[in-house]
This record gives structure tokens, C-alpha cells and sequence, in this order.
């Protein structure tokens, strides 16, 4: 077994435990615990699930594997993943700041209207940090 | 930027396929080439020089307004 099925293997066993372990938080005042336990599980065990059979899939198609690998460092397609990323990156940030005025007029509590705004302006920092990163790299 | 990649890869008598394979890019990539939506990095370009066995700008043609 390669280091991959490896990791994705014990994410699986780890999202079935959490599963399994929420139902020790049947209580009303651990609700919200056994809620976050399956959703986490529920996640853990999906996204092992199919990344399980991913490489299953490529190890008895090498070169289904091959062209995959080909595909996913082409350099034409790296840079519409990044471009695609940052568009959808400028269409999200114009939701949240909507969403910020949008709490605003229903009345929303004042931690929610900060807590988008918070986001909104994390947004920015983060873009001003990953600037400063790549022309330090680049 | 216009580029002969399509004449000599034809020329060759070489498939979109075979040439992706060769310098390990997609498929889409080469069509991208040859049609001119996607200049090439300087490293892609490189490659595809050496394996026509041609300078850069015997396949490459740089034109000073092309962004005009």
C-alpha cells in the first residue's frame, strides 16, 4: 500500500469512529457536538471513500493514471484552474459584502453583520498577504 | 502570437496525440497552440523546439502589435 491509500485509508476508519462516537452525544446539551461529529465523519468517510476508489481505479488503468497525472500538471490547465479560481474568488466577495448589507436591513444581531464584514475584510487581507508572498517568491 | 506549430507537426506527419504525449501536455493544449488561444511558457516552448529540431522563433513568430 502507497503512502496515499494509506493516509485515505485511516481518514476512513477515522470518519467512521467519529461517526460511531457521535452517538455517545445523544443528550440535548451535546446536540450541536454530535452534529459536528457526523457532518466531520460523514465528510472524512465520502471524500475517503472516493479517493479510495480513485486509486484503485488508476492502479488497474495505468494509463488512465498517466494521462490524469498529464492533465492535472499541464500548464494550460493549471492556469485556468488558478484563473478560474480567483474569478470565482472576486464573484464570492461581492456576495459576501451583499450579504453584509443585507443584514443590515433585516435587523440582523450586530456580530453577524460583523462577523460577514470580517470575512470580507479577510478576504482582502489574505489577497494583500498572498501578493507580498509571490513577489517575494516570484 | 502566431506559430507554424500546426504546418510542421503536419509536415511530420505526427497526431495532435502523439505530439501532447511527447512534450507531456493535454491534447487541448496542443489545439490551443496551433490555434493561437495559448502562448506557450518559455519552458513548453523550449521543448517544442527541441523536438522539431528548430529555433524558438522558427516556430514562434513574435509580432511587436500583436497586443495593439
Amino acid at each position: 500500500m502507497n503512502k496515499k491509500t494509506w493516509l485515505f485509508a485511516v481518514l476512513l476508519i477515522l470518519g467512521i469512529a467519529l461517526i460511531g462516537l457521535s452517538f455517545i452525544f445523544k443528550a440535548d446539551s451535546t446536540k450541536a457536538v454530535q452534529g459536528i461529529m457526523l457532518g466531520i465523519g460523514a465528510g472524512l468517510m465520502g471524500m475517503s471513500l472516493a479517493r479510495l476508489s480513485m486509486i484503485k481505479h488508476v492502479e488497474n488503468n495505468p494509463d488512465l493514471g498517466r494521462q490524469a497525472e498529464i492533465d492535472m500538471k499541464d500548464e494550460r490547465n493549471v492556469m485556468i484552474r488558478a484563473k478560474a479560481k480567483a474569478a470565482s474568488a472576486d464573484v464570492t466577495r461581492w456576495f459576501i459584502m451583499s450579504l453584509a448589507f443585507l443584514m443590515i436591513l433585516i435587523n440582523a444581531p450586530l456580530w453577524t453583520t460583523l462577523c460577514v464584514v470580517g470575512v470580507y475584510l479577510l478576504y482582502h487581507v489574505l489577497a494583500l498577504v498572498f501578493m507580498s508572498y509571490y513577489q517575494k517568491k516570484m | 502570437m502566431k506559430n507554424r506549430l500546426e504546418t510542421l507537426r503536419k509536415e511530420r506527419g505526427i497526431r495532435q496525440e502523439e505530439l501532447a504525449e511527447t512534450l507531456e501536455v493535454s491534447r487541448q493544449t496542443i489545439g490551443s497552440l496551433e490555434n493561437g488561444r495559448y502562448n506557450p511558457s518559455i519552458l513548453l516552448a523550449f521543448k517544442i523546439s527541441r523536438y522539431f529540431g528548430l529555433p524558438i522563433e522558427e516556430i514562434f513568430i513574435y509580432e511587436e502589435n500583436a497586443n495593439e
